[in-house]
């Protein structure tokens, strides 16, 4: 349920102003909270209309803007609702036999009630603050332009359960109720430049575009770890946690001066990965998971387009990439034989420890190999030497195309206009440090969202060509 | 203009019209969902919140695939993780704690769950009297029921974990929630004045539709039970098996004393006093005082198989099918029976059983001369009676089902043994280990003469059990005429000849055999093991080298088949981790984060 307002103000295209005002409903919450108000803002200034502003061909256009908005979120876990409700209990939930047998029939069932979720009638509408200050700009008439944006998303009153309840409260953590209680932060600026011009018959145009995001947990109600840096908070959104990587155990000294491993039960051997003791106390284990690398949501994104025209002919080219971003590839991706159940890759082998190729001072990319690896071996622990860069350039999409215009045959099928065109998409990976695994660095990771892709199964991203006739009758 | 203006206003006053109404956003009758107060508004909805307690606190320790996450091993019993039975297959929890022990993020007991089914017992020990049509003798019955069911948890958390926090009433969230470890003395004496409140509200016996319920029998074996943990080593001490510092009352008693085996003596002979008035007592119909029982295997099969037999005292009666899935290994099973199997009978536990004339039979050990396969059937068939009640193997019929096909392996339905296909003669060293997990034996108890039932009543107590209690606490407080007089009535009835030794510590470890093979795969040994301080724990009982047989077999199409077993040998199969922290369980980390509880020594 919701109500929407909007009034927009236009002065000679030199003042700006326009105001959205929102007002939701929802029934996850109780009465008296259910009702939430999100207005929003923007105002703009175009100086390039003033009187004021001499013509000329350097500045063509010019305009200032600002935006505040403000946005609710009522779903919590998107399954459960009514979240100011009271506890509830679930009948039917299964059945409890009681009853003299006779060794053969079933006895008499007699149902159960469980205790369901739990409710907080306190509850309201999560609400995320979105600031925006902006500038385009075109110059040189009209053949430089320029958009730049900075950027930052307050979020606050995060629907979440609170991670700090014993067991001893007796109900389970999916069932505990919610509370208004993360907070997280959002902030970066983009920036586009575009130059478009014409030279005889040619006309070209080149944009390039980047932006950067950096986000930020500011709360999360979590139990504090020992060591601050193994806390969601304060760390990125999606941030990766495990163990330091330090190379491996290349000498039998360095294999019996190792500090205790718990998560193998201390069964190293040569060509091991060696971890890092973060905190110094002589053991491997939970309390040495740290951050590692970036978050699956890279921090910067760019892309750059290159289109020319001539005469019929049109071409357009797209690169993109991105930079500070992080996958984590998946156990089964990387352990030998699949569980006994497959190959070895040849960048398995080309990289695999041993002695000679230590020896030899070769560079060594894979632990020593094993027939049956599994996350109690020490080498398949969650750790940095899986999390790979998914930093990419790539040759996203061309597109050539020849139009025809006005030939008599068109004329007589009364067709005003014919192109043809062939394109691409995904066409080329320039860099890529996925590529041994055979994964496309834009497949997203769910390890971090709950969803397991433990087995390694990705849906990849497909290379698409199109032969196309378009016809405009 | 104006008319779009009184247009918008009409539109706008009606929707705020309709968005006035009483109804709106207002909660829709969704079904099965109910608050506390209708499930106390009717007596069979508050019995329905009972029950769930029982089914959830009486199957806790029993896997039922995770489907109330009473259980953390997923795959198997508890016997996969204590000695018992195998490892289980890559995948299963149990093959992760045999290569790396357990650990804060990989338990055995879901830490969790204690305290879930305790707020669910609180939860209807506090409403009941809001209940309607229930009479007030019920009522009292009910709170008692609660009690001794919560007692009943604290005892496994007890023996898993040490002291536990302490939960005595159900939390609101706006509570202070902090709850501390108790000490082991407190925790044993919160179980203890649980069981005592429920004794006076209990029934002897239910009405015979009801059985099943909670007994005076049951509360008292329960605190029998508790007070036998309490005596036993592992908490009895001076000082704990490792060192907790100043917390180490949470562990340990911090000084040993005899009383605590007197008392134990105390509880058990009320039980037994108890649950003989009741009508509960040993099944043995061909044998008396000191003499060998000559229908011992059908009376030991009847007690451990049979529901509702009376030498069960109190058992979890979930008649379901997965909840007996790593129980019943027949051919009956036929529903994805893959992860059922390789849980076989190890060969360390294998030399527990006697032959059936109480002398030692003499299996091959590792490194032995390979055998032929007739020697595994001569020497199978001269095992006890519990031995033949509790195990099938290849070649061999479950005695227990005789004439049942999917009993035996003709049409079993899987492998019954590691097999290879061609036979080695003579070699004696670097023989092949073909496969691990389906051990020495395969399992058939809990199903004397069931034909196709696949559900089972997992017996929680039964009367040995405080025969044995007795034996264990008399020897222990030097008394070894009285520990005999009870540890035989369990041994003959097994049809085995009376035991005489008097040496104290060499009938202690009589005793203790005889808790692992009348028990077996019964959910005690993982306890037991843990609690009496064996010093070989980590060699050959939980760690250590494990082996099993391996059989070979000629080009068969069926393995199972006499006619194809040509050899067999025991081999070891893989190596068990144990480290001393392992006898009592990790609590979460999670928990450790929260500054919950201390974390048991070594995690």
């Amino acid at each position: 349920m919701g109500l929407v307002g909007r009034l927009t103000y236009n002065y000679k295209e030199r003042y700006q102003a326009e105001l959205n005002l929102g007002y939701n409903g929802t029934e996850n919450f109780a009465e008296g909270r259910r009702f939430g108000f999100f207005p929003a803002y923007s105002v703009g200034w175009v100086p390039s209309s003033e009187a004021f502003f001499p013509k000329n061909k350097y500045i063509t256009f010019l305009k200032f803007r600002g935006s505040y908005g403000e946005l609710g979120n009522d779903q919590f876990n998107s399954v459960r609702r009514y979240l100011f409700l009271p506890n509830t209990y679930n009948l039917n939930q299964g059945t409890y036999y009681l009853g003299t047998s006779n060794g053969i029939d079933l006895l008499p069932r007699y149902n159960i009630t469980t205790e369901g979720v739990l409710g907080n009638p306190l509850v309201t509408w999560e609400r995320s603050k979105k600031t925006d200050i902006g500038m385009e700009a075109r110059f040189f008439s009209d053949k430089l332009s320029m958009v730049l944006d900075f950027f930052k998303e307050d979020r606050d009153n995060i629907l979440g359960n609170l991670g700090i309840i014993p067991a001893t409260f007796g109900v389970p953590s999916g069932n505990i109720p919610p509370v208004n209680i993360g907070v997280t932060q959002n902030k970066g600026y983009e920036l586009s430049l575009g130059w478009r011009d014409q030279i005889g018959e040619v006309n070209y145009g080149i944009n390039g575009a980047i932006s950067y995001t950096k986000n930020k947990v500011v709360f999360r109600s979590e139990a504090p770890f020992a060591n601050e840096w193994q806390n969601a908070t304060g760390a990125a959104i999606g941030q990766y946690f495990g163990l330091t990587s330090d190379g491996f155990f290349n000498t039998p000294e360095e294999l019996a001066n190792r500090p205790y491993n718990t998560y193998a039960s201390n069964r190293n051997t040569l060509g091991d990965i060696r971890y890092k003791d973060l905190n110094g106390d002589n053991v491997i284990d939970d309390q040495d998971v740290s951050r590692i690398g970036y978050s699956n949501l890279p921090q910067y994104a760019f892309n750059s387009r290159v289109n020319f025209g001539y005469k019929g002919f049109d071409l357009s080219v797209l690169f993109n990439g991105t930079a500070r971003g992080s996958f984590y590839v998946p156990q089964n991706m990387v352990g030998t034989f699949f569980k006994a159940n497959g190959n070895v890759y040849q960048w398995q082998v080309d990289g695999e420890w041993t002695p000679e190729r230590v020896a030899n001072g070769e560079k060594i990319t894979y632990p020593r190999m094993e027939l049956n690896t599994t996350t109690a071996n020490s080498n398949f622990v969650k750790s940095d030497f899986w999390l790979k860069s998914s930093d990419f350039v790539k040759l996203k999409n061309i597109e050539i195309g020849y139009s025809l215009r006005d030939l008599k045959f068109m004329k007589a099928l009364n067709i005003s206009s014919l192109r043809v065109y062939a394109n691409g998409n995904n066409l080329f990976t320039f860099q890529n440090d996925l590529e041994v695994f055979g994964l496309d660095p834009e497949t997203s990771d769910y390890t971090n969202s709950g969803r397991n892709n433990n087995q390694g199964y990705f849906f990849p991203l497909t290379r698409v060509y199109n032969f196309g006739l378009n016809v405009q009758f | 203009m104006k008319k779009t203006i009184y247009l918008l206003a009409f539109s706008l006053s009606l929707l705020l019209f309709y968005a006035c109404q009483k109804d709106f956003l207002q909660v829709p009758d969704t079904t099965g969902n109910i608050d506390l107060t209708k499930v106390f508004s009717t007596r069979l909805n508050a019995e329905a919140a009972l029950f769930n307690g029982y089914r959830r606190t009486l199957g806790y320790g029993s896997s039922d695939e995770n489907k109330y996450a009473t259980y953390n091993l997923v795959y198997g019993t508890l016997g996969v993780v204590s000695g018992e039975r195998g490892k289980g297959r890559l995948w299963h929890p149990s093959s992760d704690i045999a290569d790396g022990g357990v650990t804060a993020n990989r338990s055995v007991l879901n830490y969790g769950s204690i305290f879930n089914n305790v707020r669910t017992l609180w939860t209807v020990y506090e409403n009941i009297d809001k209940v309607p049509d229930m009479d007030a003798d019920l009522k009292s019955r009910v709170k008692g029921e609660c009690k001794g069911l919560i007692a009943y948890q604290y005892l496994y958390g007890l023996k898993g974990f040490g002291g536990i926090p302490i939960v005595e009433k159900t939390f609101d969230p706006s509570d202070d929630l902090t709850a501390p470890r108790a000490s082991v003395d407190e925790t044993v004496k919160f179980i203890v004045k649980l069981c005592d409140e429920a004794l006076a509200t209990l029934p002897s016996n239910w009405d015979p539709s009801q059985k099943g319920r909670l007994t005076k029998s049951a509360v008292l074996s329960i605190k029998a039970q508790t007070l036998m943990f309490a005596a036993r080593p592992l908490f009895n001490s001076t000082s704990p098996y490792l060192s907790l510092g100043a917390n180490n009352k949470l562990i340990s008693y911090g000084s040993p004393s005899a009383q605590r085996w007197q008392d134990a003596i105390t509880a058990t002979q009320a039980a037994l006093t108890e649950a003989t008035s009741a009508g509960y007592a040993i099944i043995n119909t061909g044998g008396t005082t000191g003499v060998p029982n000559t229908k011992a295997f059908d009376d030991y099969a009847t007690a451990t198989s049979v529901p509702g037999n009376n030498e069960v005292i109190l058992a979890s009666q979930i008649e379901e099918t997965e909840a007996a899935r790593y129980r019943n290994e027949s051919g009956y099973w036929t529903n994805n029976p893959f992860n059922n199997f390789a849980h076989g009978l190890l060969g360390n536990f294998l030399p527990n059983y006697q032959k059936a004339d109480g002398t030692e039979q003499n299996w091959p050990k590792v490194g032995d001369p390979t055998r032929p396969a007739s020697d595994y059937f001569t020497r199978f068939a001269q095992m006890e009676p519990r031995f033949r009640a509790d195990f099938a193997g290849p070649g061999v019929q479950a005695l227990n089902n005789p004439n049942d096909a999917k009993w035996g392996p003709t049409s079993w339905g899987q492998n019954m043994g590691n097999y290879g296909t061609a036979a080695i003669a003579g070699i004696t060293t670097n023989r092949p280990i073909y496969s691990y997990g389906y051990g020495c034996a395969v399992q058939t108890k809990f199903y004397y003469k069931a034909g196709n039932r696949i559900w089972l009543h997992l017996p929680l107590f039964r009367v040995p059990e405080l025969y044995l209690n007795l034996a264990e606490a008399y020897n222990e407080t030097d008394q070894p005429a009285l520990a005999l007089v009870n540890l035989n009535i369990v041994h003959n009835r097994a049809g085995l000849p009376s035991i005489i030794e008097t040496d104290k510590i060499k009938l202690k470890a009589l005793i203790q055999r005889e808790w692992a093979v009348e028990f077996y795969d019964e959910n005690k040994r993982y306890f037991d093991v843990r609690h009496w301080m064996l010093p070989n724990i980590g060699n050959g009982i939980v760690g250590g080298d494990i082996s099993e047989f391996q059989f070979q077999t000629s080009l068969a199409g069926n393995k199972n088949l006499q006619g194809s077993l040509l050899n067999y040998y025991m081999a070891k199969v893989y190596t068990a981790f144990w480290n001393d922290r392992m006898r009592l369980e990790p609590f979460p980390q999670g928990e450790i984060n929260k500054n919950a509880v201390i974390q048991n020594p070594g995690y």
